[in-house]
């Protein structure tokens, strides 16, 4: 499980750009709130995809505001391609187990 | 306005060893998320004292942001993932490269001009002078400096004391037993530039009060700064 708040961001992303709160404010939306972490959470794992090449960075000012847009990288547009497959992978595994009606 | 608890988590994400820059960031990506998550709380009819409260509800606790950025080792800074290195050893060879590199010039100098030299003569008061000159500036200033500049950055890093105090220890010990003697006369023998280590019993009260003095003087704002934040942040 520790790969969906990585997988869900980098999707998000792969949209447009957007920074922090737009992202925790989607992810929330789009979860129902099922993903129900600290919104403050989010940021390590910003600052630590963008180490690692997969987001970057450039900071704009907004309502007197400075805000930080991430955006995907290549690096990053293959790291979801291939976490997406991992989960579809799991997801499939873990619904063929409980007999799910889709893979009947 | 930075609120007090993001300055809090300032302080701690710097002694938890996360990179200055990514604290920068962080500070400032909080706050501004914070800043919106009130806005929206206002904006449901919610006073601003709920807001807030509902909004610090949201974010996450200092200590919970704190645990998250420390265990991304990516957001580590170097100097605290090496910090032998950073603050022992960085600090030694900055000192003996440049002051191989000050030496050299000085040399180099002396010889662009050696044929002037011949032909002057200069006094010895004057001679006296360039040689203090360049005592104080090779084995005071110099390695002062250095020792002062890598206990700023252990300070700005919150580096825990150890490290530092054995660098400025090493290079306030190796300074002292660097002996510099540049004599200019000018005339047929026109002078001589030299430097060595070395350590003898006689010499060895003045050598240990140089390096005393060389460390505690580089150490005292470090030690006062470190004091300041512990009374500042009330941790240890």
């Amino acid at each position: 499980m520790s790969g969906i708040p990585e997988l869900a961001v980098l999707s998000l992303l792969s949209d447009r750009e957007m920074y922090g709160y737009e992202i925790a404010r989607a992810v929330k939306i789009v979860t129902r709130d099922s993903l129900s972490l600290g919104e403050g959470v989010l940021y390590p794992a910003l600052h630590a995809m963008e180490a690692r090449g997969l987001v970057r960075a450039r900071s704009a000012r907004a309502d007197g505001r400075v805000r930080i847009y991430y955006s995907l990288t290549a690096q990053g547009k293959k790291r979801l391609a291939r976490l997406t497959l991992d989960w579809r992978r799991t997801s499939q595994s873990v619904d063929s187990i409980l007999g799910s009606p889709s893979h009947g | 306005m930075v609120d007090q608890r993001f300055n809090e988590l300032r302080e701690a994400l710097l002694r938890a060893g996360v990179a200055p820059r990514s604290v920068r960031r962080a500070v400032l990506e909080i706050d501004s998320h914070f800043q919106q998550l009130i806005d929206e709380e206002c904006g449901r009819g919610s006073s601003d004292h709920d807001a807030r409260i509902e909004a610090y509800k949201r974010l996450g606790t200092n200590q919970m942001l704190v645990q998250r950025y420390a265990a991304r080792p990516e957001l580590r800074a170097w100097s605290r993932r090496r910090p032998g290195i950073c603050f022992v050893l960085l600090p030694l060879i900055t000192y003996l490269l440049i002051s191989g590199a000050i030496l050299m010039s000085v040399v180099g100098l002396a010889h662009e001009f050696e044929p002037y030299l011949h032909r002057v003569h200069i006094a010895p008061h004057v001679t006296y002078r360039i040689d203090l000159a360049a005592r104080i500036v090779l084995l005071w200033l110099f390695p002062w400096f250095v020792a002062a500049a890598f206990a700023v950055l252990a300070y700005r890093r919150r580096v825990a004391l150890r490290w530092p105090l054995i660098g400025i220890i090493v290079i306030s010990v190796l300074a002292s037993l660097t002996n510099v003697d540049v004599t200019l006369t000018g005339g047929p023998t026109p002078g001589q530039v030299g430097a060595g280590i070395g350590i003898s019993a006689q010499s060895l009260p003045e050598h240990m009060t140089r390096a005393a003095i060389l460390a505690l003087s580089a150490l005292a704002p470090l030690w006062l700064g470190m004091r300041r934040l512990r009374r500042n942040y009330n941790v240890n």
